[in-house]
Parts: C-alpha cells; sequence; structure tokens
C-alpha cells in the first residue's frame, strides 16, 4: 500500500515537473511574441491612419449593443460614453434584460425617451420584447425592455433589432475612451482577410476620477489590494497574453466587455449561447469552429490600443463569484465544442490551442491545489527533500514575478497609463505581492468551479456593481449632450 | 549526482530569473527617467521654436533666424522643431514659408534619403513625414514607390500623394489605379480615400481612364470613388453609360453616383432608365435605384417605387417605405393601398417608419383638418396603424394637454377599434 502510494506520489511529482516546465515554455513565448508585437505596433501607430477612418467612407457602421439587469448605479456611464464615442456612422442600443431595479425607469428618464411600437424580427431566437423606447433627438440610440433571458439572449435580441454589418458589445458598467471603436475597427478594415472579430484592451475603472461622467480626468490607483491584485493581472492577461495568441493567429477568448463583431458570421454560427457562463469565450470558439468547418477564410483580431474601463469587484465574495463564473464558463465552452479537441480539421485551434486550454487552463487549478497535500505527503512519506521544495517554490515565485514585471515592462513601454512614480511601484510590488496567497485563492476558486461543474451546478452568479450614482448632463430639451 | 544537476539548474534558472527582474524593473525604472526627461525637454524646445519661428515669420525675419533652427537629425531639438513646423502646416497664414522651411533645415532631404531604408516600417514612417510635410518636391520619389509590392508602403505612400495634391501625384495614382486595385484591399481602401482627399481634381482623370473600358471591376471602383467626390456632368455621364452595364457592381455604383447628382443637369429620360433598375435582379441594384429616384427629386417617378414595399428583400422594402415616408401626406394613398392588403411585414414596415419619424404626429393633426380627404385617409392611416398594434402615439397624445375634439375621436377609435 505505502509502495503504491509512494510511486503515485513520485508520478505525480514528475507530472508536476514537467507540467510546470511546459507551461512556461508556453508564457516565455508568448510573452517573446507580445514584446515583437507590441515593439512593431508602436512603430506602426505613427503612420497609422486610424484618425482619417473616423472620417472616411471605408468605416462600416457599428452597433453598440449594452446589455444591463440591475444596473442602475453604473449604466448611465456607459451609454454617456457610448454615446460620445468618436466615430462616423454608429447606433446604441441598450437592451434591458428583464431588471427589476430601477434600470430601466432610469435611462427613459435621463435620455428623455419615449415608447415606440416596434415590430420584433428574430434572425436568433430570443425572450420576448416587452417594449421599445426611441427619442428623435437622439436618433441612434435604441433602448429595448425585454424578459430575462441572461447576457447572450439580450446579445442576440439586439442583434435582431441592430442594422449594421458590424457590432459592439459593451458591458454596462463600463467606460469606452472616445477613440476606442475605431481603433478596434481598424484591423477591419485595414486587412486582406475578413476580420470577423476584434477586441481591445480591458482596464479597471476602480480608481479614476472622472470629469462629466464620461471623461477621465485622473488615473489613479485604488487603495483596495484586491483591485490592485487584479490590475496587474489585467496588464498581464491583455498585454501579454492576449498579444501572444494574437500573434499566433489562436485567440480564443475576447473580452465580452469590449469586442466587435462582424454580424453576419455571428448569425450564421448560431449568435451567442445561451445558458453558457462565459458567452464571450464560446462566440469565438463558434466562430473558428463555423469558420473552419466552412473552410472561409477569416481572422479574429486582439488590438493593444483600444481601451475600455470597466469596474472589477473589489472584495474576496464578489471576485470569487466572477473567478467561479468565468472557470465554469471555460469549461462549459470546451466541453460544448469538443468536437474540435485533437481534431486535425480545425487546425492549431483543435489540435494545439484547446488542448493547451484544457491542459493548463482547466486542469490548472487542479494540479496547484492538489500540489500542497501531495507536497505534505511526499515530506512524509520521506521522497521530498526540503531543499528541493523551497527551490522549486522559489523558481515558481519568481517565475510569476518575472510575468508580471515584464508586463509592467509592457505597460510602460505602451500606454503608461499609471504615470506617477508610486504607480509603478505599486504595481511592480503587487506583481510580487500576488504570489503570496492571491494566486493560491484564485486556483482555489477555480478548482471549486471545477467541482460545481462536475456536479451539475451551472449557475451564473451575480456581481454587484458599486459604481457612481451620476445624472447625466443634459441640455434645454432635455437631450444628451 | 542526479539531484545535484537538477539542483544547479533550478539554482542557475532563478538566478538567471532574479536578473531578468532586476533588468526589467530598472528598464521600467530608467526608460521612465529618459522619457520624462526627454518629453520634458522637448515641450520647453518647442514652445522656444514656436516662439521664435512665429516671430521669425511674422518680421519677416526667418533667413537670419534659419541658421538657429539647424540641427543634428534625430536630436532633441531636431524633434522640436519638426513637431512646430508639422503643427503649422495646417495653419493657412504660415503653410507656404513653413513648407519651403521645412526644406530649407533639412527634414525633406533627411526622409528622402530614409525612403531608401531596407526596414519597412522605417520607409513608410518617412513617407508619411514627407506627405505631412507637403514636400512637392518628394512627389517623383514617392511615385517610384507606388510600384513597391509591400501593400502596407503602397497604402502609406497614397495617402501621403494625396495630402500633398497636385496633378502629378493625382495623375500617377489613377495611371496605376488598376495595379492598385488589384493588389490588395487594403491598397483598395487607401486609394478610395486619398482619391477623395484630391476632391474635383481627380474626376477628369478618372473618367478618362481607360482601363475601366475595358475592366468592368475596375470600371466599378470609378464610379464608387466618383459617387464620393462632388457632383460632376462628367461622373453623370458615366454613369449613365453604365447604367444598363452587364455587370452588377457596375450597374450599383453608377446608380450610387446619380444618387449623389443633385443640381446637375440630368437628361429627360434619366428617370425611366433608372426605373428600369428597379426590376433589376439584384437586391442592392433596386436598393440604390429607389435612392437615386429619391435624390433626383422627382416625385412623379416616385409612384413606381410603391411597388417595392412589397419587394423580397427586407433592405429594399425598408428603403421603399422610408423614400415614402419622406413625402409626408403626399404618400398617404401608397400607404393606404399597402395598408388594406396582405403583407404583413410591409404593413409592419410603414406602421414602424411613421412612428420612427414622428409622422403619426401629425396624422392626429390631420383629423381635424379642414381638407376632408386629408382627414379620411389620416384617420384611415392611424386606425389601421391602432389595429396592428402600433397604438402608442395615440396613448400618448391622450395622456398630453392638446385638442379634445381630436382626443375625443381617439378615444373612440381605441374603444372601438375604429373611429365613428
Amino acid at each position: 500500500m505505502k509502495k503504491l502510494l509512494i510511486i503515485t506520489v513520485i508520478g505525480f511529482n514528475y507530472c508536476v515537473g514537467i507540467y510546470f516546465g511546459v507551461l512556461n515554455t508556453v508564457y516565455s513565448v508568448l510573452l517573446a511574441l507580445a514584446l515583437f508585437v507590441v515593439f512593431r505596433h508602436l512603430r506602426r501607430i505613427k503612420y497609422s491612419p486610424y484618425k482619417e477612418f473616423t472620417l472616411s467612407s471605408e468605416t462600416p457602421p457599428v452597433t453598440i449593443l449594452i446589455a444591463m439587469h440591475n444596473e442602475e448605479k453604473v449604466v448611465l456611464r456607459s451609454i454617456r460614453s457610448a454615446l460620445a464615442t468618436e466615430y462616423p456612422f454608429f447606433e446604441v442600443i441598450i437592451i434591458n434584460d428583464g431588471s427589476t431595479d430601477g434600470t430601466l425607469q432610469k435611462v427613459i428618464d435621463e435620455l428623455g425617451l419615449k415608447k415606440v411600437d416596434r415590430v420584433y424580427r428574430t434572425f436568433l431566437k430570443t425572450k420576448p420584447v416587452k417594449g421599445f423606447y426611441y427619442s428623435l433627438e437622439t436618433p441612434n440610440l435604441l433602448v429595448i425592455d425585454k424578459e430575462q433571458g441572461g447576457k447572450a439572449d439580450a446579445l442576440n435580441c439586439g442583434i435582431n433589432v441592430s442594422r449594421s454589418p458590424y457590432f459592439c458589445s459593451l458591458d454596462a458598467d463600463s467606460l469606452l475612451e472616445k477613440d476606442a471603436l475605431i481603433r478596434v475597427m481598424t484591423p477591419l478594415i485595414d486587412s486582406n482577410v475578413p476580420v470577423i472579430a476584434s477586441g481591445g484592451v480591458v482596464r479597471i475603472i476602480n480608481g479614476l476620477r472622472l470629469t462629466d461622467g464620461i471623461t477621465i480626468e485622473e488615473i489613479d490607483l485604488p487603495d483596495n489590494t484586491l483591485l490592485l491584485f487584479q490590475i496587474v493581472e489585467y496588464i498581464r492577461g491583455f498585454l501579454f497574453g492576449r498579444v501572444g495568441w494574437d500573434s499566433l493567429r489562436s485567440l480564443l477568448i475576447l473580452s465580452g466587455t469590449f469586442s466587435l463583431f462582424q454580424k453576419a458570421s455571428v448569425v450564421e454560427a448560431g449568435g451567442f449561447m445561451v445558458g453558457n457562463l462565459a458567452e464571450d469565450m464560446d462566440m469565438i470558439v463558434r466562430l473558428h469552429r463555423h469558420m473552419l468547418k466552412k473552410k472561409k477564410p477569416y481572422r479574429i483580431r486582439f488590438v493593444s490600443d483600444p481601451i475600455c474601463w470597466t469596474e472589477a469587484p473589489d472584495n474576496f465574495k464578489m471576485l470569487g463569484r466572477q473567478r467561479r463564473r468565468w472557470h465554469l464558463g471555460l469549461i462549459q465552452t470546451i466541453f460544448q465544442n469538443r468536437e474540435m479537441t485533437l481534431n486535425p480539421r480545425f487546425g492549431k485551434i483543435g489540435v494545439l490551442v484547446l488542448p493547451y486550454y484544457i491542459l493548463f487552463e482547466i486542469l490548472g487549478p487542479v494540479i496547484e491545489v492538489l500540489g500542497y497535500p501531495f507536497v505534505i505527503i511526499s515530506y512524509f512519506l520521506g521522497i521530498l527533500s526540503f531543499d528541493f521544495l523551497l527551490l522549486f517554490l522559489a523558481l515558481a515565485i519568481f517565475y510569476g514575478v518575472f510575468l508580471s514585471t515584464a508586463s509592467i515592462f509592457l505597460e510602460e513601454l505602451t500606454f503608461k497609463r499609471y504615470p506617477k512614480w508610486s504607480h509603478l511601484f505599486k504595481l511592480l510590488l503587487y506583481g510580487v505581492l500576488e504570489n503570496f496567497g492571491y494566486r493560491q485563492i484564485n486556483s482555489f476558486w477555480r478548482f471549486e468551479a471545477l467541482i460545481q461543474y462536475l456536479l451539475g451546478r451551472r449557475k451564473w452568479e451575480l456581481v454587484h456593481k458599486k459604481g457612481h450614482e451620476e445624472h447625466m448632463p443634459t441640455n434645454a430639451h432635455g437631450t444628451p449632450q | 549526482m542526479q539531484n545535484k544537476v537538477i539542483f544547479s539548474i533550478i539554482i542557475v534558472t532563478i538566478a538567471a530569473l532574479l536578473l531578468l527582474i532586476v533588468a526589467l524593473f530598472l528598464s521600467s525604472v530608467i526608460r521612465r527617467v529618459y522619457k520624462e526627461r526627454k518629453y520634458r525637454r522637448l515641450d520647453h524646445l518647442k514652445k522656444i521654436f514656436d516662439k521664435k519661428i512665429r516671430e521669425s515669420l511674422e518680421s519677416g525675419t526667418m533667413m537670419r533666424t534659419q541658421s538657429e533652427l539647424l540641427a543634428p537629425p534625430n536630436s532633441d531639438t531636431w524633434q522640436a522643431i519638426e513637431d512646430v513646423l508639422l503643427t503649422m502646416t495646417n495653419e493657412e497664414q504660415y503653410r507656404d514659408e513653413v513648407i519651403k522651411l521645412i526644406s530649407t533645415l533639412g527634414y525633406i532631404s533627411f526622409y528622402e534619403k530614409q525612403l531608401k531604408n531596407r526596414n519597412v516600417q522605417v520607409r513608410a514612417l518617412s513617407v508619411d513625414r514627407l506627405g505631412r510635410m507637403n514636400s512637392d518636391a518628394s512627389v517623383p520619389k514617392l511615385v517610384a514607390l507606388l510600384d513597391e509590392k509591400n501593400p502596407e508602403i503602397v497604402s502609406v505612400v497614397v495617402r501621403s500623394l494625396s495630402r500633398i495634391g497636385g496633378q502629378t501625384a493625382l495623375k500617377a495614382i489613377v495611371e496605376r489605379l488598376p495595379v492598385i486595385l488589384d493588389r490588395s484591399i487594403v491598397t483598395r481602401k487607401a486609394m478610395g480615400m486619398a482619391l477623395q482627399a484630391f476632391g474635383a481634381d481627380a474626376i477628369p482623370l478618372l473618367v478618362e481612364q481607360k482601363a475601366g473600358r475595358d475592366n468592368l471591376w475596375v470600371m466599378s471602383c470609378i464610379l464608387d470613388i466618383l459617387s464620393r467626390l462632388p457632383a460632376d456632368p462628367r461622373s453623370v455621364r458615366l454613369a449613365i453609360e453604365h447604367l444598363s452595364s452587364a455587370n452588377v457592381e457596375v450597374r450599383s455604383k453608377a446608380l450610387k453616383v446619380l444618387g449623389r447628382a443633385e443640381n446637375i443637369h440630368m437628361p429627360h429620360n434619366l428617370p425611366e432608365l433608372i426605373l428600369a433598375l428597379l426590376r433589376d435582379p439584384v437586391w442592392f441594384v433596386r436598393l440604390q435605384a429607389i435612392r437615386s429616384i429619391r435624390a433626383l427629386g422627382n416625385e412623379a417617378a416616385l409612384a413606381p417605387v410603391g411597388k417595392l414595399i412589397f419587394d423580397e428583400n427586407w433592405r429594399v422594402r425598408n428603403e421603399a417605405v422610408q423614400a415614402f415616408t419622406a413625402l409626408g401626406e403626399r404618400s398617404l394613398d401608397i400607404f393606404l393601398e399597402v395598408l388594406a392588403g396582405t403583407d404583413r411585414y410591409a404593413k409592419d414596415s410603414i406602421c414602424e417608419e411613421i412612428e420612427r419619424t414622428n409622422f403619426s404626429g401629425q396624422l392626429i393633426k390631420n383629423l381635424t383638418a379642414s381638407d376632408g380627404g386629408l382627414q379620411k385617409k389620416s384617420r384611415q392611416v392611424l386606425e389601421i396603424m391602432h389595429s396592428l398594434g402600433f397604438s402608442t402615439p395615440l396613448s400618448e397624445f391622450l395622456a398630453q394637454d392638446g385638442d379634445e375634439t381630436e382626443k375625443d375621436l381617439i378615444r373612440s377609435m381605441i374603444k372601438t377599434g375604429s373611429i365613428a
């Protein structure tokens, strides 16, 4: 019995070693690619015509879709920033997904909307629509009130009503920078291969000081430790993770907070999947699946300069909910699209990227969480050298710190959105500190999600947003300025 | 032994990581210090040179000041002066003198030399700068780059040439039009935007482009560009010539040109030519035909568009409905004809458009109009709208302060489903 246990433990330890080596090699490759791509992008941006696109008839119309459910504290900010976007032809569609608070009434009152009768024609099946609200004063804005069906259902409803060939999904608690839409559209205009989806960078809004509710007056870091960890995490995730995967043309995730899609491709792929907890990732995976099956040329792009600011959870309870939901969504998506895994028909997405996600993203927390009891067992079985354990831990921590430092360096090279010296040092410090507790808690939440998935508990855990209660400045006619 | 090797590897890796972390940390700090100093200095220099250049230009003493503006390429002073001069090229009063000054100070020759650099991005940046500097003298060198294979370079060259403007640049682009169009979507889009920037000057060259006569795809692109340029009789003539083209893109783009040709003398038979295209088998040609007829402002010609309210394509139907709604009360007969029919989509589209454009408000006012015919037709349209579920304008009207006679009529309609 003891022998079997020893063999198991030794086997596990070897697996962990190999796993750790492969994972860190992948990260290193992604980081190297990200550095190369970011440098190239920075040089290109000097002569990029994106500003000219705001005046060009080559720029296609876009519909901004904002799904809202009980977001009365934050929704006005995202509507105002969406309406203030610098883009030649766009409409904004707000979908009230069965809010039970005053969200809808607040939007109607603040924007001076009136009920209009419209026929709801469905390409994508959704929950019934209860009403439409519109104002001649803001003709590019339409509010749809519908029965609750979840974010995916709300987005599908917006797609049904939208009349543009492209749509941009935006979270109801977000703030879109004025040039973000044209920047995220640039790869679609400036590409020889049809770009069917494109995503930008998401940053954490907590800590920002805003004037008139939508203009950034000063960027500051929040005092909350949890938020600081998340800021480092977002910088790392967007600046090296996504950029790296994009350069390999293997993106599986674009943030639903701010992504642009070609409507026809999304409709052909069946729209957003209702019931999936990560509808953004699911959409991207199904777009790959659809286009690869049809053997159509396509690209899915990530652009590192358009920025959308969004609110992040500032307490463990809400953060735990968010992370569990993300991980459950990831598992759901991979499982629902399992036909693609290791299937050469789906090219590198099927053969390399999906297996990577299964091994390192889905099962990563299992290895990490199980690692701790195995270390203790190994120690008691006498098969673990304490020196070796310390060295291995040091290696893992130093590698984590290295990745965070490299990401902050990338941030310095590119946007430098955190301009003060104190910001730089704080971010670097939190890049170190996150390895002591925060990463482990995250792994635990993801592990919990995996268990929940296996037990069939796949529910959307609502994350409450604090927001800033503000009124939209209006002119004499009650029109938003 | 084996353990020792593993230990050593891990220790070396940790040491390497530590070194990398320190290097990245120091790079971040040093870069920030360097950039902060550099930008502070650049801002300071920009202020000084902006003042100096403006004063010299205004006092006519630029010849004397020039020597003070000479700086080694890529130095902070060089960059600051370049930024100031580029900003000043957008100011009409200094434009010509600043362009001359840019050349005298050596910026043009510097960037022209960079055009031979092997790095694509350096070349592209130099092309872009020459365009921003409006360097007329660089046009031949830029034109030569139009024959490059790299679409990135070609796009930037086309944009820069359009910024510089002039017949040589324009001719060079139009002459290479078929090749540039063929090269990539990116270069095609860049060319469309660039030719727009040339404005009306591009029209005669585009109209006379011979390649378009043999290549229908090139012709469709030419017509597309013409449709975005100011209205011109030559564009209209070319468009009319191609209205009956065998190529669907050409027909559609020809209609687009006609749709934008306001205030241009048109041949008398033009509405007939366009009306024929209302029966085109391709939906976007029919859609464009409606838009062109609307743009002609010939109401008599609009009557046949009524049939397209029942078109099989929803975009065509919507366009037809919008065309009629814009006519206001004069569209009531057509609307009533459709609303009395069985096509639910067409009926819904009309009701939606009436509500969206607030034409419903006018219809409510018409309920008490002195013109009996108008009153009756407005009432009928409102009744049908109500029966189809488009009652919000009625209920909203009742909720507001307003004419009680009109309100009574509406109450009666809501109660009985029709106005007594």
